[in-house]
């Protein structure tokens, strides 16, 4: 008989073994593809509205074979686990094993022979039901050569996530000699870069206050910084992470990292190979063991335990009052680190009585742990003081934090639905911020730096505010840290003032002007003191607008932002983004927040947006208001038993009827829309009141909710009604 | 022809097998005895090439067996808790065994699954313990290997039975190049089967003999002599492994020929001299006090 024929006999008797796993994957995906098509074809053929699809032949392309692909290989996860574990389970037990390897075939052909029926029993069923699917798409009259080209990609993804889970389990199955070690096995190989990712993020943020996450390294709430990127769950989620998963779109099947899936179809390769060897180099004696090499042991425990002490430690830290969290955390390290490190020692022996049967390991253990908590408690690298040399720098990142923040809108979706995500002014500014040849830069990095000033106490810290820096070095890496700085420091201030005064900090922080050059604007967002407007754009205006706010906003300086409240804000768009903010069923300028700041000193630019149809100081028709009614913030201590904080409410006052009233009040009044990008420095507006506009006609080109700038709160404000009662209550 | 130079193995750092080196000639049945964990099952597992021995080697027909699938095509073992697939029925396991042994003859599997009374399509989880021993066997013969290799397959066998295996071995050596080796503790199971035996104790080859040849070389001898000084003369002219006294009664078991023995002792005028026959059962018990191992309390 040759080798050849005895392997596909071998793989008829491994399906016929165990023929009550591809039932039950066949059963899976019967559910999850034939069932839930005809589920949901019946639902949008009912309303065409549903799963935003406009019919059936569109689900069946964009949604059934696209959207829906990480659907099906979150099953293949679950598929790959029972093929793995169904196949290889007889490593385990030392009966199964006398009989197959007693037999006169080589352990390579029985692991391949094993490993192709595994595959075959996920393969065959899945393809079966996608092509069912197809057909039953055809016979209604849903299905194209598109949605054809997407199934096809549809299974390849599906099957590539299949042969990463499956040859991950394998070598939990190869790596183990006991059932239940071979699941505990399975979900840590599964899990662990994504849970040693999460758990290096909280200890830098936990211990490191000047750690930042972002531009590049951060996806979504994804911080990728610490990213590992090695089992297969962090694979998945960076496959289907936010910026790629396949939101519905019109225009394109499936959005999803290209690059990942090389990855993948790499790791799955990997992974394979390591099945393959550790099953030739596992003696059969394993079967029964906890661990089938005990050389992997005293690895696997300490790669176990010290990431699970320290997240002990974390937990009992966060859940410690401020004032004994390190207390808490060493207990919560040292807990963590006794019971899982014995039971880990009783798990691998399989019995309680070798608890302590490595105790030098549990030494070199706890001697390993105690490095990391004292080298993250006490920075003994000096991450929070590092500073590159000047020599090393090409050029420096910086975001003065919460001052004058713009956050341009990043397209991702266009087609029946269009919307934005937005980047932070942050990661924007670390991008595009490019500081070069300003001494203040890294004497303000180094000052910080050295200070290391920290939030705790507000109260006693209300002039700490905080700067990210980026530093781009020569040899290509990236280095980011956020500081706080106090700003009652007049050296620092100073420092700051010099930064912002930098030509490249201010167009590095402006998308308007840093990006507004390249694109072809149609819209322009116009918010003043009172009113909005939407202006349509010219190449000509555009032009005339970035050159004439460029010059005004450069001379803009750091002392001027401090004392002067914004009088408006313009926003421009293209057309696709004013297309999309129309879509959305935006109305107002105001509900963008991507604003760029007019401020009185402007007169060009103001005299430019008037002459173009918008004035930023028009005022309210008086005969227009009905009335104004008053609010008043009040604030509450509140103590819980553990802390105090304060809670705030807005309570009524009172209205304003009387015109002489608003009239005054009107000359104390600004928009508070812009208050959010300069509060952080500033203290021009008062927050005791908020007053809110009633006019007769429900215009909305006024700003109905207002301030009152700093000072100028009208005396009858105090003796409105409700004022006394609510302030001595 | 089965040959073991030196091979040990450990687990856990416990020696299982420690320097075992035997020979098994081919055509004839060779049982391996020994106390519990003497290494027997060790053994038969490296000889069969489930394990591979930490040192030393273990060849078949003069070739490595660890990985060697030509090799391991002429051996069938059979261990000592032999697996059967999950719902499996003896016709079920014969075609499981047919891909992989190509002489697996099909027809007499048959036809001797109606001798031994197993019906062929009743599932094996419904058999008691001795009829999936007979299987065992039945599949064991029906590969038609040169070699055979059976762990304790012999214990809960009925006599019937045992007889009827024993017939079956016979009929197999006597048509064809067959090699059983029997693995058991249970002497009285294999004294009528084996053609040579292996003692194992404690891992390693206390010693390797032909039965008969054993059987003639060590005897229980029961004596009477009239006076201490004929009784100490005498038993200083014998090659004594063990003896006992109760009363005035010597009970002997001595090593050599019957009659040279007993011509030593009759020189000394005993007032009462028999020879006992042996057990292969008590030959091992022999055998082993001798190294300083109380067996009676294990194997009885």
């Amino acid at each position: 008989m040759t080798s050849k024929s005895l392997f596909f006999k071998q793989i008829r008797q491994d399906i016929q073994k165990r023929i009550w796993c591809p039932i039950v994957i066949f059963l899976g995906y019967f559910l999850a593809l034939e069932v839930n098509m005809l589920r949901l074809m019946g639902r949008i053929e009912e309303d065409a509205g549903m799963y935003n699809c406009k019919d059936i032949g569109e689900y069946v392309e964009k949604c059934l074979f696209g959207t829906d692909t990480n659907l099906f290989a979150m099953l293949a996860c679950v598929v790959a686990f029972l093929c793995a574990i169904s196949g290889f389970s007889y490593l385990h037990s030392r009966v199964q094993l006398d009989t197959y390897h007693s037999l006169p075939v080589k352990r390579i052909q029985t692991f391949w022979a094993r490993y192709v029926s595994g595959a075959l029993q996920f393969f065959v069923p899945f393809v079966f039901h996608v092509v069912v699917c197809m057909v039953i798409a055809a016979g209604k009259a849903a299905f194209s050569g598109d949605a054809f080209v997407n199934a096809v990609k549809m299974v390849g993804v599906v099957s590539l996530v299949f042969l990463l889970c499956y040859a991950v389990f394998l070598v939990a199955a190869c790596l183990t000699g006991n059932i239940v070690i071979n699941v505990l096995g399975s979900a840590v190989l599964f899990f662990y870069s994504a849970v040693a990712s999460l758990l290096m993020s909280t200890m830098f943020q936990t211990f490191f206050q000047t750690y930042i996450v972002t531009g590049s390294d951060l996806h979504g709430n994804m911080d990728y910084k610490t990213f590992w990127n090695f089992s297969p769950v962090s694979m998945l989620v960076a496959l289907f992470e936010s910026d790629y998963t396949g939101t519905f779109q019109n225009d394109r099947f499936f959005k999803f990292n290209a690059d990942q899936l090389w990855g993948i179809a790499a790791a799955a390769l990997v992974y394979t190979l390591i099945a393959f060897v550790l099953y030739q180099k596992r003696a059969s004696e394993a079967a029964g063991r906890a661990i089938a090499f005990r050389w992997a042991e005293p690895v696997l425990k300490t790669l176990l335990v010290i990431p699970l002490a320290l997240l002990s430690g974390l937990f009992f830290r966060d859940i410690a009052s401020v004032e004994s969290r390190d207390a808490w955390y060493l207990f919560g390290v040292l807990f963590g680190y006794v019971v899982i490190a014995l039971l880990l020692e009783i798990i691998f022996r399989l019995d309680i009585k070798s608890a302590f049967g490595h105790k030098k390991q549990l030494v070199f253990n706890a001697a390993c742990l105690a490095v990391v908590v004292i080298v993250f408690r006490y920075d003994v690298l000096g991450y929070n003081t590092y500073v590159p040399a000047d020599s090393e720098l090409v050029s420096c990142a910086v975001s003065i934090e919460n001052l004058m923040a713009v956050s341009p809108a990043k397209n991702v979706g266009v087609g029946r639905y269009t919307w934005y995500t937005y980047i932070s002014a942050m990661d924007y500014r670390m991008e595009s911020v490019k500081l070069q040849g300003n001494p203040s830069v890294m004497d303000l990095a180094r000052k910080a730096a050295s200070e290391q000033l920290t939030y705790q106490a507000e109260d006693t810290q209300q002039d700490y505010r905080s700067v990210t820096f980026g530093y781009n070095l020569k040899n290509g890496k990236q280095i980011y840290r956020i500081y706080t700085i106090d700003m009652a420091d007049t050296q620092t201030q100073k420092l700051l003032a010099d930064v912002f005064n930098d030509s490249s900090y201010k167009t590095g922080t402006s998308p308007m002007l840093n990006d507004g050059w390249k694109k072809e604007f149609k819209k322009l967002y116009c918010s003043g003191s009172f009113t909005n407007a939407v202006l349509d754009m010219t190449p000509e205006f555009q032009t005339k607008l970035l050159e004439t706010y460029q010059e005004e906003y450069l001379q803009l300086d750091f002392d001027t932002v401090l004392d002067t409240y914004p009088v408006g804000s313009i926003s421009p768009l293209t057309a696709e983004e004013y297309e999309a903010d129309m879509k959305w069923g935006r109305g107002r300028p105001d509900d963008r927040y991507d604003g760029s700041l007019i401020y009185p000193q402007f007169t060009k630019t103001i005299a430019l947006l008037k002459e173009n149809g918008f004035d930023v100081y028009e005022k309210i028709d008086m005969d227009e208001i009905a009335y104004i009614r008053v609010q008043y913030r009040k604030e509450t201590p509140v103590y819980n038993g553990a802390d105090s904080y304060r809670t705030t409410e807005f309570v009524d006052v009172g209205n304003v009827y009387n015109r002489e009233q608003i009239e005054q009040m009107f000359g104390c009044l600004v928009n508070p829309s812009y208050r959010w990008q300069v509060d952080a420095y500033t203290d021009l507006v008062e927050k005791e009141f908020d007053v809110t506009v009633y006019t007769k006609t429900n215009d909305s080109s006024i700003y109905c909710n207002l301030i009152f700038k700093k000072g100028m709160i009208p005396d009858f404000m105090y003796e409105l009604e409700g004022y006394q009662e609510t302030v001595t209550q | 022809m089965i040959t073991a130079n030196h091979i040990n193995k450990k687990f856990d750092g416990i020696e299982a097998v420690k320097d075992i080196s035997v020979n098994i000639k081919n055509g004839e049945v060779f049982g391996l005895i020994g106390t519990n964990g003497a290494g027997k099952s060790t053994f038969l597992r490296m000889a069969s090439g489930v394990l591979k021995p930490d040192s030393g080697e273990i060849l078949v027909d003069e070739k490595q067996v660890y990985e060697n699938s030509a090799v391991k095509a002429e051996i069938f073992y059979i261990s000592d808790d032999q697996y059967f697939l999950p719902n499996a029925t003896p016709l079920d396991m014969a075609k499981f065994y047919k891909d992989y042994y190509i002489r697996f003859d099909m027809t007499r599997f048959q036809e001797m699954l109606g001798k031994f009374r197993l019906e062929g399509r009743r599932k094996i989880t419904t058999f008691s313990k001795g009829m999936k021993k007979q299987l065992s066997v039945l599949l064991g013969v029906c590969a038609n290997t040169k070699y055979m290799f059976c762990d304790e397959t012999f214990d809960g066998l009925d006599p019937m039975m045992r007889q009827a295996v024993k017939s079956i071995f016979a009929g197999e050596l006597a048509e064809r190049d067959f090699t059983p080796v029997i693995a058991s503790h249970n002497l009285r199971e294999l004294e009528d089967i084996c053609d040579s035996v292996g003692i194992l104790h404690e891992g390693g080859v206390l010693m390797q003999k032909d039965l008969e040849e054993m059987k003639l070389n060590i005897h229980n001898i029961q004596c009477v002599f009239q006076t201490p000084e004929d009784e100490g003369a005498a038993l200083e002219g014998l090659d004594l492994v063990k003896a006992e006294k109760r009363g005035s009664l010597n009970t002997l078991t001595v090593r050599g020929k019957i009659d040279e023995i007993m011509a030593g002792i009759n020189l000394h005028n005993p007032i009462f001299a028999e020879s006992i026959s042996l057990t292969l059962e008590e030959i091992f018990i022999s055998e082993t006090e001798v190294a300083g191992y109380d067996i009676k309390k294990l194997i009885f």
